[in-house]
């Protein structure tokens, strides 16, 4: 996996989405150099998970180790290893600069990223995008706003600060040096009635009858899923709507747990609380959504199970049978907690 | 960034006296003179020029004695209850030298201590400088006063870098009779800024722009037509340094009807420019275009398919193009490529509407990459 990687400094000036592959490789999405960078922490020591964690003012605490106050600082995503169950933090200070940042529960520390073994592939170097413009102005800034890592392809979701669309990119690796990838345009029906195409906040490859699918939540709260096979480059492609999600709500984050042989996807938001959607719903659901469906708190589709968890920011799975959560708490304090399967 | 000169409070050396005494057994005047010369004293440096501008040095450090991690800064006070860890940062060595250079700039409004072993500690807080020029919010797009039901999206550009952190928390959209329109923008992570952060893309809630959608139904659209709201932006929205802006700014905005109609090239009114003379080919788009499109999503080409060089501005609050070449136009026929996601305010490009009802327009008509319109120089 790390044979063609470098030592030396992957010059990350953004870290808007990490998410581990195999072997302790950690792919950081970097939307101000267009790039996505894969780094081998060597943090390869396996570990069981802790049974109970609870980290309290994590803002806080990584505002000291960086010598400045907690509204200073922003997560921006969270991700664990596989491996040694330690928890790693992409942060930004208000200034711009990106700091990898780790834990195992107890302290944490920074993960220097100026001498470390890495490879990175550039996002602009699509097939059927132009790298520039003709009168040769760089191009449009895409924000990274999901990345994941499945059967040795990263994936990456992007936001266009300019045209309201969304860019979804599937990249082998390891990469290689000059590999061209797909920029796929995907789009969704709403009620079945309007076609739009809009920006994916965030999503998860899952198997579901066996085949590969994406799991899509987009920016407007539709959730989407595509069949992975049907996703092929300067195609038009439309995904079948299975839930709407509610009102003033973005969604932040999904991950999938299992439990007793079922599969669960759980999804943090915005403005709602943890919401669980069983993956046999969605791979059973035929109907696209419409005027007839009946409406639940401003919501629709599949059915889903709000979990009593409010302001979560940010989830992962963190082993077979427990997830963590960064949760903005009652008081304020934004605290690092882990749950277990029984909510399943 | 967030570099700025420090008052120093460089405390006495504990060490020094004690070596002066063993010292003076060998001669008194010069050895004074040599341990002055090798006193290990802190400092943060401020020197524009230097490399590590913004770092803490600890000058004479005896080689050998310490590694130059046993350097560390903490923020200050500490509680002793729940002590925090050193801060994150880098160490050099030169000669004599250790500097520590923090991974994030020192904060103006905060306090912080350095220690070595064995020698005190020096407590510094970086001071703002004098002549710090505040961050102006410049301009904000679309900068028409009217507005459709379905705007899309506003751009906020500034004349310097700011901080990454919330930013709606700044914008507050209020409609004519005082009432706060909650939630008008979609709350995305990441803020959409451009490269160096002088620019903020927002979009207002486009599950609440889009037909159909459930938050569209059940809210309506954020702005609404026949109504003027303002549009106010804080002062207390900080740039790159920290800082608040020059001042706060209001928009007023006067919604008229939804724009459901995609931009047409042909269209648009083309002025063609005179011959062997600079003057600028002028476009009238007869309704306002985005801003960020509008100015890079045109081309001129020569009759042999040559791209002309040029300067492009937009005018008239965005209904207006205009491209003035480098070089003299000669006497032929021009080409104008228009790429197809040039967007109107309402995110209708040259390919599709915003919104597509698949029930009146079953038929899609062909997707192309880029639309073409014509001009003759004589």
């Amino acid at each position: 996996m790390t044979a063609d990687f470098v030592v030396g400094n992957p010059e990350v000036q953004s870290m808007n989405s990490i998410a581990f592959g195999p072997e302790g490789i950690l792919f950081v999405g970097d939307s101000k150099s267009a790039m996505v960078a894969a780094i081998d922490t060597k943090d390869n020591t396996i570990a069981e998970a802790p049974k109970k964690l609870s980290m309290k003012k994590v803002d806080e605490q990584i505002a000291a180790l960086l010598g400045t106050t907690a509204d200073q600082v922003t997560i921006q995503d969270m991700a664990v290893n596989p491996i040694s169950k330690m928890i790693y933090f992409a942060v930004h200070h208000s200034n711009g600069t990106p700091v990898l940042l780790k834990t195992d529960g107890e302290t944490i520390q920074h993960v220097p990223l100026t001498e470390v073994s890495h490879s990175k592939i550039d996002l602009t170097n699509a097939i059927d995008a132009e790298k520039k413009d003709r009168r040769g102005n760089s191009m449009r800034v895409s924000a990274i706003s999901d990345l994941n890592y499945f059967e040795g392809k990263v994936m990456v979701s992007g936001l266009s600060n300019e045209e309201f669309a969304s860019t979804f990119r599937s990249i082998p690796f390891p990469f290689k040096a000059e590999q061209m990838h797909s920029s796929l345009e995907i789009y969704h029906a709403a009620h079945g009635k309007y076609e739009t195409h809009a920006p994916i906040k965030a999503f998860l490859p899952v198997n579901i009858k066996g085949e590969a699918n994406l799991v899509a939540a987009y920016t407007c709260t539709p959730l989407v899923v595509f069949p992975m096979n049907n996703l092929k480059p300067g195609e038009h492609t439309t995904g079948q709507t299975v839930a709407e999600l509610g009102n003033w709500n973005v969604p932040l984050d999904i991950i999938q747990m299992e439990k007793e042989g079922k599969s669960y996807l759980l999804m943090a938001n915005s403005s709602r609380a943890v919401m669980k959607i069983s993956v046999d719903q969605v791979a059973n659901f035929n109907d696209s959504l419409t005027e007839k469906v009946a409406e639940r708190s401003g919501t629709a589709g599949v059915d889903f199970i709000n979990l009593p968890f409010v302001n979560v920011q940010q989830l992962a799975k963190l082993s077979d049978s427990q997830f963590i959560m960064l949760q903005r708490k009652g008081n304020g304090d934004l605290d690092l907690l882990t749950q277990n399967n029984r909510w399943l | 960034m967030g570099n700025y000169p420090v008052i120093l409070t460089i405390q006495m050396i504990r060490k020094l006296a004690e070596i002066m005494k063993k010292t003076l057994r060998l001669c008194v005047f010069a050895c004074f003179l040599s341990t002055t010369l090798i006193a290990q004293t802190f400092s943060i440096i401020t020197a524009e020029t230097s490399k590590h501008k913004g770092c803490v040095q600890l000058a004479n450090v005896p080689t050998g004695t310490h590694s130059k991690e046993a350097l560390k800064v903490f923020l200050f006070p500490q509680n002793p209850d729940n002590p925090v860890p050193p801060i994150v940062g880098n160490w050099t060595q030169d000669s004599t030298n250790v500097y520590f250079c923090p991974l994030i700039p020192f904060s103006k409004n905060l306090t912080y201590q350095a220690r070595f072993p064995k020698l005190s500690y020096f407590t510094f807080k970086p001071v703002p400088p004098k002549n710090y020029t505040l961050t102006k919010l410049t301009h904000i797009y679309p900068s028409v006063a009217q507005l459709p039901e379905n705007t899309l999206k506003m751009y906020f550009h500034f004349s310097a870098p700011m901080s990454d952190g919330n930013a709606y928390e700044y914008l507050q959209l209020t409609a004519a009779n005082g009432d706060t329109i909650e939630a008008p923008f979609l709350d995305l992570k990441p803020l959409l800024w451009n490269e160096d952060r002088t620019r903020l893309t927002v979009w207002f809630d486009p599950g609440r722009v889009k037909r159909e959608l459930l938050r569209n139904k059940k809210l309506g659209a954020p702005l609404e037509e026949g109504k003027n709201y303002t549009l106010r932006i804080s002062k207390n929205w900080k740039d790159a340094n920290g800082y608040s802006l020059a001042e706060g700014h209001s928009k007023k905005m006067e919604v008229i009807k939804a724009d459901r109609i995609a931009p047409v090239p042909r269209n648009w009114k083309i002025m063609a420019p005179k011959a062997n003379t600079k003057e600028g080919v002028v476009i009238n788009f007869g309704e306002a275009l985005d801003h960020a499109l509008a100015a890079k999503s045109l081309t001129v080409y020569t009759k042999k398919g040559k791209i002309v060089k040029g300067g492009i501005s937009l005018k008239n609050q965005e209904r207006t193009w205009v491209f003035t070449p480098f070089n003299n136009w000669q006497s032929s026929p021009y080409r104008i490529q228009i790429r197809a996601n040039l967007e109107d305010l309402a995110g209708n490009n040259l390919n599709r509407l915003f919104d597509t009802d698949l029930e009146k327009q079953p038929t899609k008509k062909q997707a192309l990459p880029y639309y073409y319109v014509d001009f003759r120089v004589e």
